[in-house]
């Protein structure tokens, strides 16, 4: 009895002893440079199959609020046409549009998924770049995208369904001055013919020139284009 | 005269020969075993093939390198840092067998002097966070149930155990708020998911986490950097070890040639196709992780099972890493007592280490972080500004003066998703079996697969040792 309350003792007091001397200690620091959002994608764990529950996957690239990223290298989503979404996955998918970093997402979802999650990504606000909003600017459309893209993409960027010309206004402009250079060269094998034709045509300046109105002109999902271009207010 | 009728019918044959279409003429290579996949699994397979008397094994690999998940960096004066998987430690015999055979050495990891924790926005150095005793204890006494609960798990099959269905149906986060764990215990776990699964507590499945562990050989070792899993480097870089091993295979690894059709005909070839040849076979490994194989259309149809595992892993909520190395004129953290290391619950760097060069020429710190979860780092630009600016915090001023930076950003890589994902609720239950079982003459690799290792890359390497074995039983049968 003894022996064991003296072995109990030793116990306890290296333990004491060892937690004492391998317990760290507080260093003061300042604020972290950005924080991490709260995002319920994250924490929900809520696992169903709702077309924001389908997003929380693209969100890992696309970010949670579908903006993508302003070094070009993954394209804003939110507020896209839901029709062009729909072809651009079903492309992706099939292998028509060969982009291998995409496959697997686009496989991933079911059909019904797809339109459920194209749906959620065109309700998404089209707002959140840092630029100056709205026209402040920005009323004169250049005469570039006036001559080489308006007959597709519309007289604002807002995009053309029947023609599946996307939405551009308010994409990054290093996306959009990559992919004008990705679509000349037919990259993902299905450019359209009248892009890679006008593409050889529209020189670099003039590339970037109608990217950065298009990446500063923000539209809003749904209004319509001569309403936005009149108003000249911010969303 | 006999010799110009020959001539002119050799002529004429030849004549004809030329102008059949090309596809008839250069026709598929016929091989034992076609192994899809150049990372460390898919090269285990080979060599362990070749070492069982099968030779004739071509390996395709989609990209214009070899090595997957692990790939070297050019830093100056000809030294590498990784920009995927790199260390080792005890318990991973494989792939330190693997890289000795391969000509590759070690070395320690740097670990002298303090590491840094930030938890609940508190920083604290020393070899633990601060911590209370009462925060010690309830961290301790649920790590011990949980290891202990891994340890009743049947080894790589954790879908077999008697609560399976049970464990698989629960968060780990819901599983520790089951048990009154302490906020604390929580982000300490969420440390743990952070660093080393790539998830999150809430995301994570129980029985996915407990697997993890038990895989990896316990959750001290996941833990521990020093003397733990991430205590050992290669010299050369870690992708140094797949290089050697393609070289090793003299000729049978052709990169640049993503597969993008398997055919296991009835007739018992399986046929494959690449954006470049096509090839015929006994059998097929594929080496890669699960998600990724649904770039490959198999043709002639999967199991419920296979199809059901790599349709719900590739729909998975991701944490995709960017490894973002920051370089110094000299690793001057040490001066000041530190080892390099940070470990962080929700600070925007989820680690650092220091990745110096063996003979400490230069000094390099690397981050781990991930854009969906800091959207202000999204952009490289932004990253290059910031991320020395969250080590200022952690070593001061000195951090700000980088000499540059090399990045690995594995959420825009075209052949790899993410790096290494962690399975949610209920996945392990409905399709684990698939992560290895056979589909008719498809057999599978990649570390994902492994019983011992998974996640690691010892797992990649041992997963390429059953699956030779595998295939070269069922060619002798």
């Amino acid at each position: 009895m003894k022996t064991t309350v003296y072995v109990l003792l030793v116990l306890i007091c290296l333990t004491i002893t060892a937690f004492y001397f391998l317990n760290g200690t507080a260093v003061i620091t300042a604020e972290p440079v950005a924080s991490l959002p709260e995002s319920p994608w994250v924490l929900s764990g809520v696992e169903d199959t709702s077309g924001a529950e389908l997003f929380a996957s693209c969100a890992s690239c696309h970010m949670a609020d579908g903006s993508g990223r302003s070094d070009g290298e993954v394209p804003r989503l939110a507020g896209q046409s839901e029709k062009i979404l729909v072809h651009k996955l079903q492309k992706l998918r099939d292998g028509s549009s060969y982009l291998p970093v995409m496959v697997p997402f686009a496989r991933a979802l079911t059909l019904a998924g797809q339109n459920q999650v194209a749906r959620y990504m065109a309700g998404l606000s089209n707002i959140g770049l840092t630029v100056e909003a709205g026209l402040n600017g920005h009323h004169e459309v250049p005469s570039a995208y006036q001559e080489y893209c308006a007959g597709c993409h519309g007289s604002v960027g807002e995009g053309n369904d029947a023609l599946l010309a996307p939405k551009l206004c308010g994409q990054h402009s290093t996306y959009l001055v990559r992919r004008m250079t990705e679509i000349k060269q037919n990259i993902r094998g299905d450019a359209d013919a009248a892009m890679i034709s006008v593409l050889k045509t529209v020189s670099q300046n003039e590339r970037q020139e109608i990217a950065q109105w298009l990446e500063a002109f923000q539209c809003t999902a749904g209004q319509d284009s001569s309403e936005q271009l009149h108003s000249g207010s911010k969303s | 005269m006999r010799n110009r009728r020959e001539f002119l019918i050799g002529g004429a044959a030849a004549l004809g020969f030329s102008l059949l279409p090309t596809r008839l003429v250069c026709a598929e290579t016929k091989v034992d075993v076609v192994v899809i996949g150049g990372g460390l699994a898919g090269l285990s397979t080979a060599h362990n093939l070749l070492r069982q008397g099968v030779k004739s094994v071509v390996v395709l690999e989609a990209r214009d390198r070899v090595g997957g998940r692990t790939l070297n960096l050019p830093l100056p004066n000809n030294h590498v840092v990784e920009g995927g998987g790199e260390w080792i430690g005890p318990g991973q015999d494989r792939i330190a067998a693997f890289a000795a055979e391969m000509g590759v050495e070690t070395f320690d990891a740097f670990y002298e002097g303090e590491g840094l924790y930030e938890i609940q926005g508190l920083v604290s150095k020393g070899l633990l966070p601060e911590m209370s005793a009462a925060q010690g204890y309830d961290f301790t006494r649920l790590a011990t149930t949980l290891q202990g609960m891994a340890d009743q798990l049947p080894l790589g099959q954790p879908w077999q155990a008697n609560n399976a269905k049970s464990l698989d149906s629960i968060t780990l986060a819901s599983w520790l708020h089951s048990q009154s764990a302490a906020a604390w215990t929580v982000e300490a776990f969420r440390i743990i998911t952070r660093a080393v699964l790539s998830g999150y507590p809430e995301r994570i499945s129980l029985l996915w986490f407990l697997h993890y562990i038990q895989s990896s050989g316990g959750l001290l070792g996941i833990a521990l950097n020093d003397n733990g899993l991430q205590d050992l480097r290669f010299v050369g870089g870690s992708q140094l070890v797949s290089i050697n091993a393609a070289k090793a295979l003299q000729g049978r690894v052709h990169l640049n040639e993503p597969v993008e059709e398997v055919s296991d005909h009835a007739n018992g070839v399986v046929e494959v196709v690449t954006r470049r040849g096509r090839y015929h076979a006994s059998r097929v490994v594929v080496a890669m992780a699960p998600a990724d194989t649904l770039r490959i259309d198999f043709k002639t149809g999967l199991s419920d099972q296979r199809k059901e595992l790599v349709q719900r892993w590739a729909g998975l909520t991701k944490l995709p890493i960017i490894k973002h190395s920051v370089i110094y004129d000299k690793p001057f953290w040490r001066d000041a007592g530190f080892n390099g290391s940070v470990v962080t619950d929700r600070a925007p760097l989820q680690l650092v280490f220091d990745n110096s060069p063996q003979d400490a020429s230069i000094g390099v710190l690397t981050a781990f972080l991930s854009a969906a979860e800091v959207p202000a780092m999204a952009s490289k630009p932004e990253r290059a500004r910031l991320v020395p600016q969250e080590l200022s915090r952690y070593f001061g001023p000195k951090a700000l003066s980088s000499i540059g930076y090399v990045e690995k950003d594995w959420s825009t890589d075209p052949w790899s998703i993410g790096c290494i994902t962690p399975l949610t609720k209920g996945i392990l239950t409905a399709a684990g079996p698939a992560l290895r079982e056979p589909v008719g003459r498809i057999h599978w690799a990649g570390t994902e697969s492994s019983e011992i290792g998974c996640g690691y890359m010892d797992g990649a390497v041992r997963s390429g040792e059953r699956a030779a074995v595998e295939v070269v039983a069922a060619l002798k049968a």
